[in-house]
């Protein structure tokens, strides 16, 4: 049976996601961990200042820039965190989540770090990642997570004033 | 009409052989180059993001935003903006934190 999608924007500010199933429940639930700094993702997580052109200014970077930015990653992961555990089930097969709107921005963030993870992660070519065609097995999960978060991350976007 | 000046004083701080004499300038010391804040092309961040980026980050406006967007998705950089090394590299952060691929280059 397939799931019909709710996007709603509430008078306070709040968004509301409702009519989740137990799949993409776990896929939210997920987003945090997937985001997670690993040594596939963290170059693109973490870039350099010059590019190799200025070793001695890219080390600096990597010394005292690099704690800052994973501080503020895992600020936002945590932020998400936190408002994965107020998702409640509404009716029998459904579930829905409530995204406060000061929470918005950490869930922006979150879900560009868990797409950029999964891209480096998978290794997927910039001609998959435009038409989504990958074989089968963990690479097809990983291109649909992404999707999933991406039409997630746009509709967040769309109902948000700032970062 | 009076002249204001005193020309005595001109006359004492010129030399008796009516030149001045300039300071050299020191060897090695040239205006530098300004650098530039460069944004490459990512094949994940999306559009809209990336443009809400730029307009919190540099202050762009809405269509100067869109208008970077645009040359990095399709020329794959776009110088976003040029000046000394220092604020150039607070801007890098700032766009590091908002997980831009952004370098620091010098001009050349």
């Amino acid at each position: 049976m397939i799931q019909r999608l709710l996007f709603q924007t509430n008078e306070d500010g709040s968004v509301l996601l409702g009519g989740l199933d137990e799949f993409l429940v776990a896929l939210i639930r997920d987003l945090p961990q997937v985001g997670s700094p690993e040594p596939d993702s963290e170059p693109r997580l973490f870039p350099s200042l010059t590019e190799g052109r200025q070793p001695e200014a890219d080390a600096d970077w990597a010394e005292f820039v690099r704690p800052e930015l994973e501080a503020h990653f895992q600020l936002n992961r945590d932020r998400v965190l936190e408002d994965c555990l107020k998702i409640r089930p509404e009716g029998q097969r459904s579930f829905k989540l409530e995204i406060p709107q000061e929470s918005a921005p950490a869930w922006i963030h979150a879900i560009n770090q868990a797409r950029l993870s999964l891209a480096a992660k998978y290794r997927f070519t910039d001609e998959q990642l435009e038409h989504g065609n990958v074989g089968e097995g963990p690479e097809r999960l990983a291109m649909f997570q992404m999707q999933f978060y991406g039409m997630l991350q746009e509709w967040l976007l769309s109902v948000t004033e700032t970062l | 009409m009076r002249n204001i000046f005193d020309l005595s004083t001109i006359n004492k701080a010129i030399p008796s052989n009516g030149s001045v004499e300039l300071p050299e300038l020191e060897e090695g010391i040239e205006l530098e180059q300004p650098w530039n804040v460069v944004v490459h092309n990512d094949p994940v961040n999306l559009m809209s993001y990336v443009v809400k980026v730029f307009v919190k980050v540099l202050e762009f406006s809405q269509a100067k935003a869109e208008k970077h967007m645009w040359e990095v998705h399709k020329k794959g950089r776009s110088i976003v903006w040029s000046g000394n090394r220092e604020r150039g590299e607070l801007y890098v952060q700032q766009l590091h934190a908002y997980l831009l691929l952004a370098t620091l280059e010098q001009s050349v």
